[in-house]
């Protein structure tokens, strides 16, 4: 259905940004406060109202807002599709970034840099809105590069520190590899189909190899923005920003982008099984391989940060074996989640002046009881217990990978390339990962939470102020109660729950993968293991970090597996490696180019060439220059004789 | 000759540009005899330019028709170019208002001689006969030349109107001389007869010859190599808004009349489209390449202009062939409009520094714009932004325009003039950054810069121009539209 006010959804966070950003440092801080969350919170509501009224036979409203630019073939229109995929990321953008921008009220309060803070926060809203609601790929692409622009800002938020300006840097040089892949995945799509719109690219039929191309170009822009491998390497850094905007920007929405992507893109990658299969393949070896980082890492948010990474790459392994729904589920009750978890670290961090590392808390709950019992719901439900929404959503990846482990869509034709087992393959790792997962999660809490205070002489923890704790309990509760989109489909067959399962609501929007979708199957035994892995995630956690010793807890882990804990704690010496690999040779080609181009051709030829070709033309223009009017006069004489000269030479047959 | 009063509303935007100027002279006479304030003449000018944009735009839609028997014209390119020019007086009038107040020289005749140019340029555009071609360019020339002139202390601005008038007469001589010619050859000074003969096949080498002189003499008012040589001088001399508002309001009127001669009275452009091919080619190398050892930002500004002049080229050469006509038009009417819109930002930044400069008695050079970026942060953002809209880099109105000029040069296979436009583009990338690196990464020599008072109207104007040349260059769609339309008389 076409309408006219989709546009307001990004317009308003937009209008706040500008407000906030060009009068900010002027306005009362109640104003400024009052104009960044009024304008999310309306966009909430008109996104609410929308998602409500979805026409229930063809769910989408559509808005062409204005032509943006034609330029021979190539005609974009700057269009908005709200359907009930970006509609339900509208909803989970504009409310835990209400939420969040709630929290920062009390978090930035103190900041002098409190206005370009909450400009920065709006404009990201309005950014990743577009991402979300943009109906082609440009209008994508914009949003991506938007958000990108307000994740680079506020990661460098306190620019004059050296190290986080040198983080904001990584993070943006990073993207850039990515986001090149992603521009040339448009090209590749546009000189293909002739168009960039979701609605035609959706059913245009592309030969294997195009759809391959196009969907691994796409994919690095992916791999770049959602911290996949080998690009994750921005993400941990990009701690360095205000806790807030992790919750927001680096763990629930913006990193998400590259999951939306796939999944909105759902016809070519199906179109595409060989990408799809390395989709699913990078994110199970990012799971893996971030959470095991995440085992031995002692900076809170650090924590936090290698498990988004490796959430993100259960995300991928969802799309990655043609289960769109499980991924975008897992999307979902991750932004709640780990919102909830970043939100819980930064009252921490908040509460003990600054502190950060694990090693120096301890039996905060006593001191902090809110934020332990919240931290403690996101981390149940981010460890897979039962029955909490993280254990159905991971759970469905998990049970789709095993499921489709024929790889029926790896099948191109007739003997065609099987990878029967890679469906295997993806569950054990994934499981393994689960595993993990509960036991760093659990380890991070006992840490925080449990044993003796062993923070820092003269700090007094402090609970949070109540601006600041009940944003945390909206997305603990948030946290638990959508489960409800994650119950299996046979559970919930005919009740009123039915509506609200995410398999069963974003029915008709994805592709079916090639050889068709998995047949129903019983889900029982996949719960029976994963709730197993969940507890003996946390009975690991338990034994190594009991309340009692939690200090010790590391010593232990490392008496155990001395040689990988280190290997954990160094997080496989990658950023040393790709110093090694990349940073190091660059720098000294550069230098070796310097030495080559600059000092001898550009400094020898064209500095001092150039200065002299110029000091030659000055001397040239001077002589005809000398603002001699007779002078003048005959240069144009001249030139009308060469011009007749040459008319008439031309026209004479 | 039969004289049709409804022609008149053909011709509106001019009678109103020419009615404020009547107003304004005639004003004059009921002012106190003693210091009178002439603050309110560069508002009432100002909202007559804007009743002439609003009246250019208005007619945008009506079908095209010949006025005054075929003399003149009223169509969608002639709105358009008017509309350019009426907006261009505008902005300028603004920026006028605090530069001359600060400089304490507002006078009576200052915004009616431009009032009156500008009425020149806009019946230029709509000009389909010689002689009216030529009475719209003496009224839009002897104005101009006059307010070139305007500051009468000092040499330099007297010296640069007085070079300027003799050469211009020179120019008009030569198209006069192409004119006579013209009317020899074909017995009248209508372009459209013009047209009949060339296309009857009895051509004589007296029309080629008058092609020649006529574009000689339009390519002196472009600023075409080797036309160009009064352009340096003359920018620099002048006062600043004045120069702004003749790079925008003359180029445009000037353009329009050019592409008019040689499309609509020399039709098919297999003769001349090589020697506007070749104009083109030294106008970019020479404009360029004499850019670059410019130290004074006027003179930069200048053979900017001539530079910009050659891309403009660009697409006259490309409307030589009948496929990507209107294309090209388009093109070139998007072209005037962001280089318009530019070139009156980037003047009026250099007017407020000039008056700095001429109360601390400092010399126009680059270093005295080092540091802008610390007293006066707006100011060195959009100094930078028409900048780098001059230099043709994303997401600015330059951009955009040269990107459609190209285009529709390949589009008529003028591939290797396309490909020169862009690389002598790159090079300008040099002179126009340079602005940029003093302004922002250059230190201030001395701390006690002269602190002018705050020329807030010129600020607005600025301000503009600045939303502008952004819209153009991120949103160009309605823009280009809108050329589109107006080119589309040429889409025959």
């Amino acid at each position: 259905m076409e309408v006219s006010w989709l546009h307001l959804i990004p317009l308003l966070p937009l209008a706040g940004a500008a407000v906030c950003g060009l009068l900010g440092k002027w306005l009362p801080k109640a104003w400024l406060y009052a104009i960044a969350l009024v304008t999310v919170l309306l966009s909430f509501c008109i996104g609410l109202t929308g998602f409500l009224r979805l026409p229930e036979e063809v769910p989408i409203f559509h808005e062409v807002a204005f032509n943006w630019f034609s330029a021979g073939s190539l005609h974009v229109d700057m269009g908005f599709l709200f359907d009930r995929l970006s509609g339900a990321l509208t909803l989970v953008v504009t409310g835990v970034g209400f939420l969040i921008h709630v929290y920062s009220v009390g978090y930035m309060d103190e900041d002098p840099g409190y206005w370009r803070y909450f400009a920065y926060l709006n404009l990201f809203i309005a950014a990743m809105l577009t991402l979300v609601l943009g109906d082609n790929l440009v209008a994508m692409f914009v949003g991506w590069e938007g958000v990108g622009l307000c994740s680079y800002l506020l990661i460098g938020f306190w620019y004059t520190d050296e190290e986080k300006a040198y983080a904001g840097r990584k993070a943006f040089v990073v993207n850039r590899i990515g986001d090149v892949g992603f521009l040339i995945g448009i090209f590749v799509l546009f000189n293909a189909t002739g168009s960039v719109s979701f609605a035609q690219l959706g059913v245009a039929p592309l030969t294997l190899a195009t759809a391959s191309i196009a969907a691994l170009c796409l994919f690095i822009g992916a791999i770049g923005k959602s911290a996949q491998l080998p690009l994750y390497v921005w993400l941990p850094d990009a701690m360095a920003g205000p806790t807030p905007v992790s919750a927001l920007i680096h763990a629930a929405t913006m990193v998400t982008a590259g999951v939306y992507m796939v999944a909105r893109m759902s016809h070519l990658y199906t179109s595409a099984p060989g990408v799809l299969a390395l989709v699913a393949l990078v994110g199970a070896l990012t799971a893996l391989w971030a959470a095991l980082i995440g085992t031995a890492q002692n900076d809170i948010k650090r924590v936090l940060a290698y498990s988004t990474v490796s959430q993100l790459g259960f995300m991928f392994i969802g799309v990655g074996v043609g289960a769109f729904f499980a991924g975008t589920m897992h999307l979902v009750t991750h932004a709640f989640f780990k919102a909830c978890l970043f939100l819980g670290s930064g009252a921490v961090i908040h509460g003990l002046a600054g502190e950060q590392d694990l090693r120096r808390m301890g039996g905060l709950r006593k001191y902090m009881p809110q934020t332990a019992w919240t931290f403690a719901v996101a981390t149940v439900a981010i460890s897979g217990i039962f029955p909490i929404s993280g254990f159905f959503s991971k759970d469905e990846i998990l049970a789709q990978a095993l499921h489709t482990k024929a790889y029926d869509f790896l099948t191109l034709g007739p003997g065609g390339p099987h990878l029967t087992s890679l469906g295997t393959i993806l569950y054990l790792v994934g499981s393994f990962t689960a595993l993990i997962t509960s036991f760093y999660m659990w380890r991070c809490y006992f840490l925080a939470f449990e044993g003796e205070y062993r923070g820092p002489e003269g700090v007094h923890p402090h609970e949070s102020p109540g601006i600041m704790t009940s944003p945390l309990w909206i997305l603990a509760a948030l946290s638990v109660l959508s489960l409800v989109i994650g119950l299996p489909e046979p559970w919930v067959r005919g009740s009123f729950l039915e509506h609200l399962n995410w398999e069963h609501f974003t029915g008709r929007l994805f592709s079916p993968p090639r050889g068709g979708p998995p047949a129903g199957f019983s889900p029982w035994p996949g719960y029976l293991v994963a709730l197993a892995i969940g507890w003996a995630g946390f009975g690991l956690a338990w034994l190594l970090y009991a309340p009692a010793r939690a200090a010790s807890g590391d010593d232990r882990f490392a008496a155990l597996f001395p040689r990988l804990r280190n290997a954990f704690a160094n997080k496989f010496w990658v950023d040393e490696f790709y110093d090694w690999l990349v940073v190091r040779p660059l720098w000294s080609f550069a230098r070796g180019l310097w030495r080559i181009f600059d000092a001898t051709i550009i400094d020898g030829l064209f500095i001092n060439g150039s200065a002299q070709l110029v000091a030659w033309v000055a001397a040239l223009a001077r002589r005809f220059q000398n603002g001699d009017v007779q002078r003048y006069a005959a240069v144009t004489a001249l030139g009308v004789l060469a011009l007749v000269y040459a008319f008439l030479l031309r026209s004479s047959p | 000759m039969n004289f049709n009063p409804g022609d008149l509303y053909g011709v509106l935007p001019a009678l109103l540009l020419a009615a404020g100027a009547l107003v304004l002279l005639t004003s004059e006479v009921f002012l106190r005899p003693v210091e009178p304030d002439r603050r309110y003449q560069a508002w009432v000018a100002a909202a007559f330019a804007f009743a002439g944009l609003w009246a250019s735009l208005a007619q945008l839609g009506d079908p095209a028709q010949p006025l005054f028997a075929g003399a003149a014209v009223s169509d969608g390119f002639a709105h358009i170019v008017a509309a350019v020019v009426c907006a261009a007086l505008f902005l300028s009038c603004i920026v006028a208002f605090s530069y001359l107040e600060s400089l304490r020289a507002t006078r009576g005749e200052f915004y009616a001689l431009a009032l009156f140019s500008a009425s020149g340029m806009c019946l230029l555009a709509q000009a389909t006969d010689l002689v009216v071609i030529f009475i719209s360019l003496e009224v839009m020339s002897l104005a101009v030349y006059a307010l070139c002139a305007y500051l009468r202390r000092g040499k330099r601005p007297a010296e640069a109107a007085f070079k300027y008038f003799i050469l211009g007469s020179f120019a008009s001589a030569i198209f006069l001389y192409g004119a006579a010619f013209a009317f020899g050859a074909s017995g009248s000074t209508r372009l459209a007869d013009l047209a009949a003969t060339v296309r009857s096949g009895s051509a004589t080498t007296l029309v080629y010859a008058s092609a020649a002189l006529l574009a000689a003499g339009f390519a002196f008012k472009v600023a075409a190599v080797p036309f160009h040589m009064w352009v340096p001088d003359v920018y620099d001399g002048a006062p600043a808004p004045v120069t702004g508002f003749m790079a925008a309001g003359v180029k445009a009127a000037a353009f329009a009349t050019l592409v008019r001669i040689l499309v609509s009275g020399y039709g098919e452009g297999g003769r001349w489209r090589g020697l506007i091919v070749a104009l083109a080619y030294l106008t970019m190398l020479v404009g360029n390449l004499l850019a670059v050892p410019q130290r004074s930002v006027k003179r930069m500004l200048a053979y900017s202009s001539i530079a910009h002049a050659g891309y403009l080229l660009v697409a006259v050469a490309a409307m030589g062939t009948s496929a990507p006509r209107a294309d090209a038009a388009g093109a070139l009417l998007f072209y005037l409009a962001s280089y318009g819109a530019t070139v009156i930002g980037a003047f009026a930044v250099v007017a407020i520094i000039e008056r700095k400069l001429a109360l601390s008695g400092l010399g126009d050079d680059l270093s005295s714009w080092a540091g802008l970026s610390e007293k006066h942060p707006a100011l060195a953002a959009a100094m930078s932004l028409f900048m780098i809209s001059l230099a043709g880099v994303p997401p600015t109105a330059g951009f955009m325009a040269k990107l459609t000029v190209f285009r529709s040069a390949i589009e008529a296979d003028l591939v290797p003039l396309a490909i020169f436009g862009v690389i002598t583009s790159v090079a300008g990338l040099y002179y126009y950054l340079r602005v940029v690196v003093y302004v922002y990464m250059v230190p201030e020599a001395k701390a006690d810069a002269v602190q002018g008072g705050r020329l807030l109207s010129a600020g607005l104007a600025i301000a503009g121009c600045a939303l502008i040349v952004l819209w153009m260059g991120v949103l160009p769609g309605s823009f280009a539209a809108l050329a589109q339309s107006g080119a589309a008389v040429f889409g025959r």
